[in-house]
């Protein structure tokens, strides 16, 4: 092979090589030209719902055997989340079979006195609270971009058993909102619960029969008086309102026969005879108490006895009375 | 079957409808605690008396005013309350306004204290007797107690009158303090 030869196949393999580098190096960039590349950046956003709810919810002042009916609202607010939720609630607080209950000192109202309902109720109607965490089915619509607080109301009712003593009482509940995740609050209810002492006589009448001029009936006619639902001890008074003038409080018989107001006899004991404290036409304390019901017992009473004596000569016929017996305390 | 069960739930239905009104009753109460109020004299003060129904009918009253007696004075106060008289509904509370005022003219003086009854009678329910025997009405009971102080300051009054006699020293003052134009110089 002549050197020309050589010289030319040298040519062509490194002509070839050149071709071979340029194919598999990229080209050089230089700083004026633009290009482009793609990055792709990826983000998780998680559904996610909040809770806000008061610190807490004063229901106001009531009394035993009533209460609130359930339209007391509690606003559950979701503010910043971006999914629907569902509200939860339970009674917390306190330990043992006392777990969610209202407390005033050691005294109680059960959890279950509590009703939620998803609407404003006239009456006291709704379910039941508990101590453990139960749904309502209450949502509350998922924030967005535009909206981004939402919210529901939960109607609460309160009725205070019968006796219940007086006090300041609170209850602590939870409130849960769940949308996969969940979020937790807590809001104190309170409600005072005033002093109250009720009368209910078990007979709006006494009848001594028929009696001659100059005897008398023993002090054994009994009225009970009943507080029932109250819880405060009550005094007893009584009075006689019948006639007016000279004659007030009198038996009023026909004509103008009248037989004198303290010819009644009361008495906090049964007696066999006609003996007791006379009636008067002024409200007088018996001293006869009823002591305070209680949760336990709601019902208290007390008997109050009345014996009649006729004044020798007593005009025949019908003779009336009017006797008031009041409870104060 | 379906007729007889018909004819049970009608009997059942008109049962409880002749016994639904003796299942309704009516239960007055008070809320606890004395009415005590201190009242200037010449002057008035006003308490709220608190009536409940716990039962589930209707309960009428009337109020009986009570009579103020006192150990150390003749003068009585004069006591008003409204309402006199009205309907508690069912399981409801209704708070009547008690109003009492010491005349300034009797001569009470500071400290007296007079104490009375006051009454809320259930309307109405007292049965009406057949021949000899006594009626009888339930009610509650508030005692009323009511001290006498001494006539109270009226601060608007005493406001006014400083105003006044602030307004007064001002306008003297501006009056005797020698005018800028009135001054002579160079002198």
């Amino acid at each position: 092979m002549t050197d020309y030869a050589k010289l030319i196949g040298l040519a062509l393999f490194v002509s070839a090589l050149f071709v071979a580098v340029a194919s598999v190096v990229p080209p050089i960039q230089h700083a004026s030209s633009t290009y482009t590349s793609n990055v792709i950046a990826n983000v998780a956003v998680s559904n996610t719902c909040y809770v806000s709810t008061p610190s807490s919810v004063n229901f106001g002042s009531t009394l035993p055997s009533l209460g609130y009916v359930s339209n007391v609202a509690v606003t559950d607010t979701d503010n910043g989340g971006n999914a629907q939720a569902t509200i939860s609630v339970s009674g917390v607080g306190g330990s043992g079979v006392q777990i969610g209950d209202w407390f005033s000192g050691s005294n109680v109202i059960p959890v279950s006195n509590t009703l939620w309902s998803a609407t404003p109720q006239s009456s006291y109607a709704g379910t039941a609270l508990t101590n453990s965490l139960a749904s309502t089915s209450i949502t509350i619509t998922a924030p967005n971009v535009a909206v981004t607080s939402q919210s529901a109301n939960v109607y609460f009712g309160v009725a205070i058993p019968a006796g219940a003593p007086s006090g300041t009482y609170t209850q602590n509940v939870l409130f849960q909102n769940s949308c996969g995740a969940t979020s937790s609050s807590y809001t104190d209810f309170v409600t005072s619960v005033q002093g109250v002492c009720f009368v209910s006589l078990s007979t709006n009448s006494l009848s001594f029969g028929s009696l001659s001029p100059g005897s008398n009936y023993a002090t054994n006619v009994v009225v009970t008086d009943t507080d029932n639902g109250g819880n405060t001890q009550s005094t007893v008074l009584i009075a006689a309102t019948s006639g007016s003038g000279a004659t007030l409080g009198d038996w009023i018989g026909p004509g103008s026969n009248v037989i004198p107001v303290s010819n009644t006899l009361w008495s906090a004991t049964p007696q066999s005879s006609y003996t007791g404290s006379a009636l008067t036409n002024s409200l007088a304390s018996t001293s006869i108490s009823i002591l305070a019901p209680n949760v336990i017992d709601p019902s208290q009473s007390a008997n109050v006895y009345f014996g009649l004596g006729l004044p020798a000569g007593t005009a025949g016929g019908a003779y009336t009375q009017n006797i008031e017996i009041e409870n104060s305390c | 079957m379906a007729q007889y069960s018909f004819k049970r739930l009608a009997f059942i239905a008109l049962l409880s409808i002749v016994l639904s009104p003796s299942l309704a009753y009516a239960q007055l109460g008070e809320v606890a605690g004395q009415l005590t109020m201190n009242v200037s004299i010449g002057s008035s003060n006003s308490l709220p008396f608190t009536l409940v129904n716990g039962g589930t009918a209707p309960i009428d009253f009337r109020i009986v005013l009570p009579t103020m007696s006192s150990s150390s004075s003749n003068a009585v106060p004069a006591v008003v309350v409204r309402p006199m008289n009205g309907t508690i509904p069912p399981g409801s509370e209704m708070v009547l306004n008690v109003t009492v005022s010491l005349p300034s003219s009797q001569g009470i003086k500071p400290g007296t204290s007079w104490t009375g009854i006051l009454q809320a009678v259930v309307a109405g329910n007292g049965s009406v007797i057949e021949g000899s025997g006594a009626s009888i009405q339930e009610g509650v009971a508030k005692i009323v107690t009511v001290t006498a102080m001494q006539p109270g300051t009226s601060y608007v009054l005493y406001g006014i009158a400083v105003a006044v006699v602030a307004a007064l020293a001002a306008a003297v003052l501006y009056i005797k303090k020698p005018r800028f134009g009135r001054r002579k110089f160079g002198r």
